[in-house]
């Protein structure tokens, strides 16, 4: 009975902590991939007010000062247009054709910035020289099962030629040089910043700059708050305000993370409630004796109390050696493979520290409760019933 | 000084059909005297150990014991007295079947809150004294009926109480048992001038004490012949 008792408190240990563990998991890659093919750690957009402006100038001159900011890692400029790709799958003159966002990006720059070379499915990245290759995602190409509500290429592939008509008329043909993996099912090409500069007709400008930083050295406000100061004009977001729309999924994990913590503690303490009571109830005349010999009612209750703690303990010891000793090292060595990347749990010191105090507490009030009642029974009818 | 004093003592169990166990007792008991509680089964003597032994509470009337007023303490106080004054010899022996001998009669002096060291040998000069020197780390179930009753008297003796109680402690034993428990309590009066009471329904036992308390329908009553 208490290697089973002892048994069911370590699995409810075990599912709190590895429940939250692979949500907090999952979180941190989501807002990883996310950072890293979306947003970085700051985007710098151009001027909103007074007058809205297309581009950033000078983009050289301003991410060489933003670089000295102790701390940046490294910066990157992006054009941001939007086209209409055209893709003949089966070369019989039937067009595909879908909307998406044109990137033009320096290759070599973009690369220290984003981690998009860590998703490509297939082909290669763009090199900083390319005019007539794009790299496409996932969702555009097709056929990699990403859900594309509003259509596909129906299948492009590397080395498939892809047409795109730009918004101020000019078409152009491009080869796929690469796809990679999106994840979130963004319509998204690339095409490098100098051909982006001959379709624009524009140069030395962007349509953001993205800021990658060390979150070990600063605060990501404050990061925020030292490149503001130096482009008091422009519009000056962190990766928080731009994953704004994911928050809502991101509180849902972590709801759902709580709800299985509260179930877990709660099977628990009803767990050791009902062992505590069945035990004191089954030591009721013992317990009697032992008020006529003079032992005090709190020293009774203590000793249940502390019983019960012993089994909290002991079912959290054993719950953590399966988690910590054998399941997360099995984990990590062997990451569950998801669309954003490869998952495995996360546990921050907090939460531990957490999960361990909430089922000691559980222990704590769910010994006291039944050997407070079975205690308090009157000396006589402890005794003889 | 008397070390017990009962004024009018009653005690009556609610029910449908309340029932008076006691209906107004009155005696005291000496310091240093052993005297049985005797009756007929429902005469109200075990009724009578209970309120004295404070595990059990007195409808009406007054309980000194050592001169202190025992029916105006709190449940809490009660407890105290109980470990600090007061020893109480059950039947059915009431060991602790998951502590030997030895560790039995060391809980209430632990209880306490004596030193422990001290309170390890006590235990053991106790169980000696009551010749079971050479059973000390006995679990109940290795140790007859006599010789728990003998673990349960150490028991009782460890804090050195000023009365010690006893509910029909050879009730369960044989008689050869028997003799030992009551002749080991005689000894302790003699000894230790121990103040002793004990309910008993067996007539043979009238020998080993120096006075008789007779209860009939819960009042004191003259010697039945």
């Amino acid at each position: 009975m208490l290697i089973l008792m002892i048994f069911i408190l370590s699995l409810s240990f075990f599912n709190m902590m590895f429940i939250s563990g692979i949500l907090t998991g999952l979180e941190n890659l989501m807002t990883r991939t996310l950072i890293g093919i979306f947003s970085a750690n700051i985007a710098i957009s151009p001027q909103e007010t007074p007058q809205v402006k297309r581009f950033i100038p000078n983009q050289g001159e301003l991410r060489a000062r933003i670089e000295t900011i102790p701390g940046v890692i490294a910066t990157s400029r992006r054009y941001v247009f939007s086209g209409s790709l055209s893709f003949d799958r089966d070369n019989n003159g039937a067009f595909k054709s879908v909307a998406g966002s044109v990137i033009g990006i320096d290759p070599s720059d973009d690369r220290k910035v984003f981690t998009i070379g860590d998703l490509m499915l297939a082909g290669q990245q763009l090199s900083d020289t390319d005019t007539d290759q794009i790299v496409l995602s996932s969702a555009l190409a097709g056929g990699y099962g990403v859900p594309a509500p509003g259509g596909d290429l129906g299948g492009a592939k590397v080395g498939d030629k892809v047409l795109i008509t730009y918004q101020n008329g000019t078409i152009r043909t491009y080869t796929v040089k690469g796809i990679y993996n999106d994840a979130i099912g963004i319509f998204q090409v690339f095409i490098t910043a100098k051909e982006a500069q001959t379709i624009l007709s524009t140069y030395d400008n962007a349509s953001q700059i993205f800021v990658k930083t060390d979150l070990a050295r600063n605060t990501l406000a404050n990061y925020q708050t030292r490149i503001k100061a130096m482009t008091p004009n422009l519009k000056v977001q962190n990766s928080n305000d731009l994953l704004g729309s994911f928050s809502s999924f991101l509180d849902a994990l972590n709801l759902i993370s709580y709800i299985v913590s509260a179930i877990s503690v709660l099977v628990a303490a009803i767990t050791i409630f009902v062992m505590i009571y069945i035990n004191a109830i089954t030591k009721r005349r013992q317990i009697g004796i032992l008020r006529a010999i003079g032992i005090r009612q709190r020293t009774i209750v203590l000793s249940y109390v502390l019983q019960s703690v012993f089994y909290a303990l002991s079912g959290i010891a054993i719950g953590s050696l399966i988690v910590f000793g054998a399941l997360v090292p099995l984990m990590v060595a062997y990451p569950i493979d998801v669309v954003f990347g490869k998952l495995y749990p996360v546990f921050a010191e907090g939460t531990i520290l957490v999960g361990v105090m909430s089922l000691v507490i559980a222990g704590l009030l769910a010994g006291y409760i039944p050997a407070r009642i079975v205690a308090r029974t009157e000396i006589l009818k402890a005794i003889w019933g | 000084m008397p070390s017990i004093t009962a004024e009018n003592l009653e005690k009556t169990y609610p029910g449908k059909v309340p029932t008076r166990a006691l209906r107004g007792v009155s005696f005291e008991i000496f310091e240093g005297e052993f005297v049985a509680i005797m009756g007929r089964s429902g005469s109200g003597k075990s009724t009578l150990l209970h309120q004295l032994g404070l595990i059990d509470t007195p409808t009406a009337g007054k309980m000194y014991i050592g001169g202190e007023d025992a029916t105006v303490l709190s449940d809490a106080k009660k407890t105290e007295f109980r470990l600090e004054r007061l020893g109480y010899v059950f039947q059915e022996y009431a060991l602790i079947v998951e502590l030997n001998a030895r560790e039995n009669v060391w809980l209430p002096a632990l209880a306490y809150g004596k030193e422990m060291d001290h309170c390890w040998e006590h235990a053991a000069e106790l169980l000696n004294l009551v010749g079971l020197g050479d059973r000390l780390d006995h679990y109940p179930n290795e140790l007859s009926g006599g010789e728990q009753q003998r673990v349960a008297i150490a028991r009782s003796l460890v804090n050195h109480p000023k009365v010690l109680f006893a509910d029909e402690p050879t009730a369960n034993l044989d008689s050869t048992s028997a003799k030992v428990v009551l002749e080991l309590f005689k000894k302790l009066q003699k000894e230790l001038n121990q103040t002793i009471v004990m309910v008993t329904h067996e007539p043979d036992d009238r020998q080993y004490v120096d006075r008789v308390i007779w209860l009939k329908d819960g009042l004191i009553t003259e010697p039945e012949q």
